[in-house]
């Protein structure tokens, strides 16, 4: 009997400000009983000293004193005395005062929305009643899911008429569309009809979607107007009239062919641009690299190399025109040049050949220094140092060069000292020979002679030596037209000198030679 | 967290129906931060002088009590240095039928009996318990000095 309905307990610890009291939600309190305004004069003995109002379900305890239900509950969580009076209080001995909780409630209050404009008074007890069923000044949302705006209940039919968010059917294609988005959507109904422009028949949007492909009397381009046929007119007039006399529907295969070849080109230009694109930055990293060692070589040269010197004379050159790129990247064309004449100044013509392979093997060592210079950009002694190892090498070369040439001549000196002294032995050799000959020639005249004169006829014998003497001579010139003509040893250019000592050599050799073996 | 109605409402009567030698201003910007103003009681020592007070009422009041603290400098033995006042009311007395009115009323009170045996200030409580005319004296002083107007 004490105890009182939780749902009153609930309202009084949900104190909630009067925005929140407005939801629709039913469950929530519609107002707070304590802000409540009464029409009667303040009666203080009706009054709970706790909250200063009006009782709410007032309760009694034995000590007499009154409060309300939910006042007295609270306070007792804080200290178990009677507020007024601190006597010790046992909630279960409170008891509810009927009477007098039936008089707080016949109390006339304001509607709790009076200063939003309702005037309405009544019984406390029906406030509640008044706020969920007629009150037209509580809050309330648009029950339109979009909207949600908060408005006051007698607002809300107003609201309702021309919510933007409110469904209207279209009356064409029957689908719900939001109320402010129902003039657009006349512009796309499907179901709207549309008159077409060029024919200027009628038939539903969607239709004439369709219609607008077939169109007799639209005006179209030629089929082929991509490659340039200018025509236009009815689509109606294109195959009747224009397709037989279009001058590009002849070539139409060639057209057709060129532009796939085209496509394929210009897919292929556009794969080349990008790559081109991919490649452009990097170059600009190898530029500006490049332009870094051109100064750290610049300056490597100037603290390490005395003027004059040639070899890096060249890559002076390099360096200092190497701010540009170009310049830097081309040692054949420039540092090359000042190298080749640093080295001209220095050797004779004749070894010009060699001296430029020479250098050209140089310039491919100045690549790889660049590229030395690339790998590791600080190490500038390194460079230096495979600087002089180029000259020096090139010095060796040209040495080895000189050495050989000087070689050359003197085989060739010594060569044509061996023929000479072989030329002059052979020659001696022949005249030996040849006196031998001589010598067995007269041993067989004599026997001859001898032959003769045993047979009969003795000669004086002194004659026959002194005319083979003299018939030296004569039997020489006969002996020409016996001798087999054996022609002179073309190869022998030693033994002409020779001829001019006497007879013909031949004879001697060949002829007589195959004579002295009859014998 | 809207002020209660129990708040607007003692405020109004606080400043519609003052009680006599005190007022209640609430600030502004806050309207559980008073500013009290209590004159010193007729035959007390304090008698000319004019007390200022903080008040601030707690989020849980009247459930939890107020919180009140002199802001002149007095010489009381309930009250010490940092103007906190000794009052059962103000602690383990509170009571939720109690109200603003009645708390300053009670200070009031305070002011003119004095108990030095529950002293928040020893020595000024000890002064008074051992001399009472000299703490007085004292108290007169203190008023003069710093509770004038
Ligand atoms: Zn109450
Ligand atoms: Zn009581
Ligand atoms: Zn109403
Ligand atoms: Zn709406
Ligand atoms: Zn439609
Ligand atoms: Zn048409
Ligand atoms: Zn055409």
């Amino acid at each position: 009997m004490p105890q009182q309905p939780g749902a009153h307990k609930n309202s009084k610890e949900t104190q909630e400000p009067p925005s929140a009291a407005r939801k629709e939600d039913e469950t929530q309190p519609l107002y707070d009983p304590r802000s409540l305004q009464y029409l009667e004069p303040t009666q203080t003995s009706l009054q709970c000293s706790v909250c200063c109002e009006y009782f709410t379900e007032p309760v009694s305890a034995p000590c007499g004193h009154t409060f309300c239900h939910g006042c007295i509950m609270q306070a007792l969580e804080v200290s178990h005395g009677c507020p007024l009076c601190r006597t010790p209080i046992d909630p279960s001995s409170l008891y509810e005062v009927i009477a007098l909780s039936r008089i707080c409630d016949e109390l006339l209050v304001y509607c709790p929305h009076k200063t939003l404009g309702c005037n309405h008074t009544c019984q406390r007890i029906q406030i509640g009643k008044h706020l969920k069923d007629d009150c037209v000044y509580i809050g309330t949302l648009c029950r339109v899911e979009e909207c949600r705006k908060k408005l006051l209940k007698k607002d809300l039919s107003e609201h309702m008429e021309s919510c933007p968010y409110k469904r209207v059917d279209c009356l064409m294609c029957n689908t719900k569309v939001m109320k402010s988005e129902l003039s657009d959507h006349h512009k796309t109904c499907p179901a709207e009809s549309v008159t077409c422009p060029h024919c200027e028949t009628t038939r539903t949007r969607i239709r004439h979607l369709e219609h607008l492909k077939e169109c007799p009397k639209q005006i179209i381009q030629c089929s082929l107007s991509d490659f340039g046929c200018p025509w236009k007119g009815p689509r109606f007039d294109l195959n009747a009239i224009h397709i037989p006399q279009c001058p590009y529907e002849s070539i139409r295969g060639f057209l057709e062919l060129s532009k796939t070849k085209m496509d394929a080109l210009e897919q292929e230009n556009q794969q080349l641009r990008a790559i081109f694109l991919d490649l452009r930055p990097q170059v600009q990293q190898l530029r500006d690299q490049v332009g870094q060692l051109s100064e750290s070589f610049q300056l490597i040269t100037q603290q390490d190399t005395p003027n004059g010197f040639g070899d890096a004379h060249g890559f002076m050159d390099m360096s200092t025109s190497g701010g540009g790129y170009a310049g830097a990247y081309d040692p054949q064309s420039h540092g090359m040049l000042s190298r080749q004449e640093s080295y001209d100044n220095g050797v004779d013509n004749g070894d010009n050949e060699a001296l430029r392979a020479a250098i050209r093997n140089n310039s491919i060592g100045a690549d790889s220094i660049v590229s030395n210079l690339n790998n590791n950009n600080g190490v500038s002694v390194g460079a230096v140092d495979t600087h002089e190892l180029l000259i020096s090498e090139n010095e060796r070369i040209r040495s080895e060069i000189e050495t050989l040439t000087a070689g050359l001549a003197s085989l060739e000196l010594k060569q044509n000292m061996a023929i000479m002294t072989e030329s002059m032995r052979m020659q001696e050799e022949v005249q030996s020979l040849r006196a031998v000959c001589h010598g067995l020639r007269m041993q067989m005249h004599y026997l001859l002679l001898e032959q003769q004169n045993s047979r009969g006829h003795h000669g004086p014998p002194g004659s026959p030596v002194v005319g083979g003497g003299n018939n030296g001579s004569g039997t020489n010139s006969g002996g020409k037209g016996v001798s087999n003509g054996g022609g002179p040893p073309a190869g022998a250019p030693g033994g002409r000198p020779l001829s001019s000592i006497g007879m013909p050599r031949p004879r001697f050799t060949d002829g007589l030679g195959r004579q002295d073996t009859k014998l | 967290m809207a002020l209660p109605k129990r708040i607007i409402k003692e405020t109004e009567r606080l400043m519609a129906d003052p009680a006599p030698g005190i007022s209640a201003t609430p600030h502004d910007d806050n309207l559980r931060y008073f500013d009290v103003i209590i004159a010193g009681p007729n035959q007390s020592p304090f008698e000319g002088g004019v007390f200022k007070l903080e008040l601030f009422l707690p989020e849980d009041y009247p459930m939890a009590p107020p919180k009140v603290r002199f802001m002149t400098k007095i010489y009381h033995p309930n009250i010490d240095k940092l103007g906190r006042i000794c009052l059962d009311i103000l602690k383990d007395k509170w009571s939720p039928a109690l109200q603003i009115r009645t708390v300053l009323l009670s200070v009031q009170a305070l002011l003119s009996s004095p108990n030095p045996d529950d002293p928040l200030a020893n020595d000024v409580a000890q002064h008074w318990k051992e001399n009472e005319n000299a703490a007085i004296q004292t108290a007169q002083e203190w008023t003069r000095k710093y509770a004038t107007a």
